[in-house]
Order: C-alpha cells, then structure tokens, then sequence
C-alpha cells in the first residue's frame, strides 16, 4: 500500500457542468478510496486546486507529478482536469510534498505543499500558477522588485526572485531577456538609463543564484509600459505605480 | 407653551422613546501620518488600538484613545491594502499588493507568518471574529476569497464565483457567513462551513463595482457600498434590500458599524465622512474632512472615528460634549 493516494479526477469532454459532476462522483471515489487506505496510513488530508496560466489566470490542463520530502516520485504523473485545470490528490498530514510541473508547455517549476500534523482538516486549497514556455512570451514578475525610482532591489523581493532563478536553473534550456519599463513619462534617456540599471541589477541576481549569465539577456528600453502604462491622475489614487518587469522568453 | 418649546418637548419625547436619532457633533483632530495615501483603518474588539496601512507599505499601530503612535510594522514590499485584529487583539492580518498576507504577533510587532496562495493583489482580509478563531479570510485580483487557518499557515479553502476581482470580505459576527463583493457589482454570502464550496446567495442591486461590506454586529444587516458612492443595506440571512442610500458623490470604500448595530459611518473620496441611522436613512452627521478619505473604523459607542486619508493623515473625530476622549468602556459591539 503506497503512504499516500493520489487520484486525479475525470478527464474527457462534455460541458462544463457535466465534467464537475464526474469530477464531484470521481472525487468522492477517491474519497472512498482515501477512507479505505486511512487505516493502513492514517488520515488522508484532500489538496484541490486549480493549475492558472501565469499571464491569463485561466484554469490549465498542465501535466504535474508529486515528490515526497525525500525527493521520491509518489504515484504516476497526472495531468490538471482536461475542462477545467481542477486537481484533487491526497495527502499524508504532518508531510511536506513538491508538486512539480512538467509539461512541455510550461516552465518546469517545483511547488511546495505542506500538510499540517492535524486532523482539523478534512481538505485543504492550493492554486498553482504557472508560466507558458514559448519564445516570445512575456511574463510579469510580480511583485515587482523596485521601489519607485529606485534601481537596486527593495528589500524583502529576494524570496520571490529566488524562486525565479530556481526557475531559470531548472529549465536550462531556456534563454530569457529581462526588461524594464520606466515609472513615469519623461525623458527617453532617463528612461534607459533606469531600464538598463534595473536589468542588470535582476541579471546579476539570477547569475549569482546559480543560473548561466549567458542565458540572461536585458533589453534596455526608453518608454512607460505599453500594456500596463502609469495610471491617470484619477486612477492613480490608492494605488503606487512601478514600471513593469517582464521576463521574455528568447529560446526554448 | 410656545412653538419653539412644544418642537423642543415633542423632539425630547421622540428622542426618549429611540423614534429620532440625536444628531452628533465631533470635532477633528491629526494624530499622525503615514509617507503616503492609508488604505486601512481597524480599531480593535478593546477599542484600545487602531491599526492604520498604506501605500507606503507598512502597518502603524495607534492607542486609542489618545492616538500615540505605539508601532510601525514593516515586511510588505507593496502597498498594504487592509488590516484587521484578531477577536483578542493579539494578532494582526494584513493583505498586500505584494500578493501576501501576513500574520503580526503583537504587541511585539514580530511577523509571524507570510501566507501566499493568491495569485494577484490581495485586497481585503478579515479576521473570524468568533472568540479563539485562527481562521482568517481574504479577497484578491485574482476573483477569489480565500480561507487561512493563521495558526498553522495553511489555505484551508478557497470559494470561487465572482467573476471579477473581489474586492472586500467580511464574516458575520455569528461566524456563520462570509460576505465577499466584487467589481461583478455582485456580492456574495458563502457558508462558513468549509464543507460547503457554492455560495449560499448572490446579492444584486448595486450599479457599479461594490468595493466593501460589513456585517452588522448583531448579524441581522449587512452594509455594502460602491464606486458610485451609494450604500445598500440588507437584512440577513434573508439578503432582502432594506434601504438604499446615496450617500456620497465619490466612491465609498469603507464603511463601519457602531455596536447599536443601527449607526454607520461611511467615508469616500468626496472628503466627507457621514454618520447614518440605516434604519431611517437618516444622516446624523457630515464631516467635510478637506481630503479624500481611504478608511473609516469607529470605537463601539462611535464616540471616536477613525480616518485613515489620502494625503497620508491619521485623523480621529472625537465626539464632543462626551466623555470621550479618555474613555474605552465596552468592547466593540455586542456578540
């Protein structure tokens, strides 16, 4: 008896609605199924959640397998409901899990999951998100690493963009150019000059986290953001504006 | 008797017997400021303590009621968009831009966890307000409501439904409910039992996004407020539209309760703050505060207002004529 079930719901097609019913049926299976494993492995805590597209938050079909804390392979692969990115798996509390991705559409990416030593959860949540590998994507680095007008990193960011190059150093294949957008209108060369800085002040990050500076390019631009620019005077209450950071996609 | 005399004896008996409202009378005062525009204001259940957050990305913790500054709070690297303080008031969630939440210890100020799971900006957060609840709700970009359990870091569920960003939440005093609004100009009721994924009702009426909601501490009224500056009240569970009042000439994006469960205060970008019997309509009183205010929160007898202001101002209302001022004495609302 393998220490943990996992069960990934209905695949197929049909609408919307008929799917969930499936997957509902399905998922109350591999409840059953859970229930029947629990007195060989104790309580089974449920993980649902959907796979989101980093750029459109849309629900994916992404394929994705599970390691246990040793870095053991759990179960066989399985691929996010085909309808509508939904997974469902079951895990063993008191255990840390990473769900890694791995689909050749998207960035393979390691995703911790945690299951706390408790029985007060029957079920818990986690969406993961993420980025389409394909050359000339643009993805945006969120949140963004700089203060207002600021060049060097603001503090705090550096656990994010960890988890960046982690990224980068696991998809070695993959060629990625930074660029930056200014934070306000204004002079094209002020605006370069500030694109430039913030690139190699990411370039230099990623490379000292492991990931080759060959594969790191940055793109100097002199504008606002095209897509996300500064908000008007009214929109820009309650909010701080920060040029955008997008990672581009060069070479798969 | 004359006429002026039988107006001022038949307003007395009517004030006697609750069927008019005294109108109220505050007074301003700054008591501190933030680097930027203070997205959020939340007194504690003691009414000891106001939490204030901003665009400047932090957390300060104010006493009430003489308004000193007791702490700063920072570890958010983007602006901190709500707060709010546990039922005993030792603990502190904060929502982010930074896509966080971030659980506080106080009085210690010690961050004790980063919660993430929200893939876009997380806007509003809630604490349960039932007595020793670790459970923690929050809206986000991301069109979601998310439940946390604060105690051991971990996403205990998430409701999905609305079809835009969502913008505020808030749990019934009961602990039963959570209300959720949205840019969908919906908002939504959703069971507290975590069984239970759909929502259990969907209130429509308002005509623009609807930017906050506030249970009232009996439960029985909800308040919702929206970009168009109007208010609606409901009553629950039934979620049947009481009164709707158009309140401000700008978007109103906070609103708050006092603990008679009838007196609510709204603030918006119009640079007023009003004060309102929601069960007549009535306003009781007008603030003109010469900027636009981000954040209302009041103590339980709204003896205290609370104003969290775009030029970055922390600004208190004090009541006049009342002891106010150096008194605290109940905790906030009746549970």
């Amino acid at each position: 008896m393998k220490n943990v079930v996992i069960k990934l719901i209905a695949r197929g097609e049909g609408n919307m609605m008929g799917k969930k019913v499936v997957a509902a049926i399905v998922g109350l299976l591999c409840s059953f199924s859970m229930m029947s494993a629990q007195s060989a492995i104790g309580t089974v805590v449920t993980v649902t959640g959907y796979i989101l597209n980093s750029n459109t938050l849309m629900p994916v079909d992404a394929a994705y397998s599970l390691y246990d804390s040793n870095g053991k392979k759990v179960g066989q692969s399985s691929r996010a409901n085909v309808a509508d990115g939904f997974l469902v798996t079951g895990l063993k509390p008191g255990s840390s899990y990473t769900i890694r991705v791995e689909d050749p559409r998207f960035f393979k990416q390691d995703y911790a999951v945690t299951v706390p030593q408790t029985s007060k959860y029957a079920e818990i949540s986690k969406d993961i998100v993420v980025r389409p590998l394909e050359v000339g994507k643009k993805l945006s680095l969120l949140p963004i690493p700089f203060d207002f007008r600021k060049g060097d990193l603001k503090d705090g960011t550096e656990d994010e963009l960890e988890t960046v190059a982690k990224m980068l150093a696991m998809n070695p294949n993959v060629n990625v150019e930074i660029v930056c957008y200014a934070d306000e209108e204004g002079s094209a060369d002020a605006a370069r000059t500030m694109s430039l800085t913030r690139g190699n002040t990411l370039k230099t990050f990623i490379e000292r986290a492991g990931v080759s500076g060959g594969r790191v390019t940055v793109r100097q631009v002199g504008t606002t953001d095209p897509i996300n620019p500064p908000p008007l005077k009214k929109g820009a209450k309650g909010k701080r504006y920060v040029g955008s950071v997008y990672l581009v996609v060069t070479k798969v | 008797m004359t006429r002026n005399g039988l107006v001022v004896f038949l307003a007395a008996i009517l004030a006697a017997t609750g069927m008019v409202q005294a109108q109220r009378n505050y007074s301003m005062r700054t008591i501190g400021q933030h680097a930027d525009e203070v997205l959020g204001v939340f007194v504690n259940n003691a009414n000891t303590m106001v939490a204030t957050c901003g665009l400047d990305e932090t957390i300060k913790l104010w006493s009430l009621p003489d308004g000193a500054l007791l702490k700063t709070l920072t570890g958010h690297t983007a602006q901190v968009n709500n707060v709010s303080f546990s039922t005993d008031g030792n603990s502190l969630v904060s929502g982010s831009s930074d896509l966080t939440i971030r659980i506080w210890d106080l009085p210690s100020g010690k961050q004790k966890s980063v919660l993430r799971g929200h893939s876009a900006e997380v806007i509003g957060v809630y604490w349960d307000p039932v007595e020793g609840s670790h459970l923690v709700a929050s809206t986000s970009f991301d069109k979601t409501v998310k439940l946390w359990d604060a105690d051991l870091g971990i996403e205990v569920k998430t409701y999905r439904g609305h079809s835009m960003q969502t913008n505020n939440i808030a749990y019934s005093y009961d602990g039963k409910y959570l209300a959720s609004c949205s840019d969908d100009r919906t908002i939504m009721i959703w069971s507290t039992d975590i069984r239970k994924k759909d929502a259990l009702m969907v209130l429509h009426g308002h005509q623009a996004p609807v930017l906050t909601v506030l249970y009232s501490f009996d439960s029985k009224y909800l308040a919702s407020a929206d970009q168009n500056g109007v208010i609606k009240i409901w009553s629950m569970p039934s979620g049947e539209l009481v009164r709707t009042i158009n309140a401000h000439t700008e978007l109103v994006q906070d609103v708050s309760f006092a603990e008679d469960n009838k007196t609510l205060v709204s603030a918006s970008l119009d640079k007023k703050v009003k004060l309102w019997n929601i069960e007549t309509g009535e306003c009781l009183f007008t603030q003109d505060v010469g900027v636009e205010v981000w954040s209302v929160d009041l103590t339980s007898n709204a003896e205290i207002l609370v104003l969290g202001c775009a030029d970055g101002s922390v600004r208190f209302l004090v009541e006049q004529n009342s002891q106010t001022g150096r008194s605290t004495p109940n905790s906030k609302g009746a549970r």
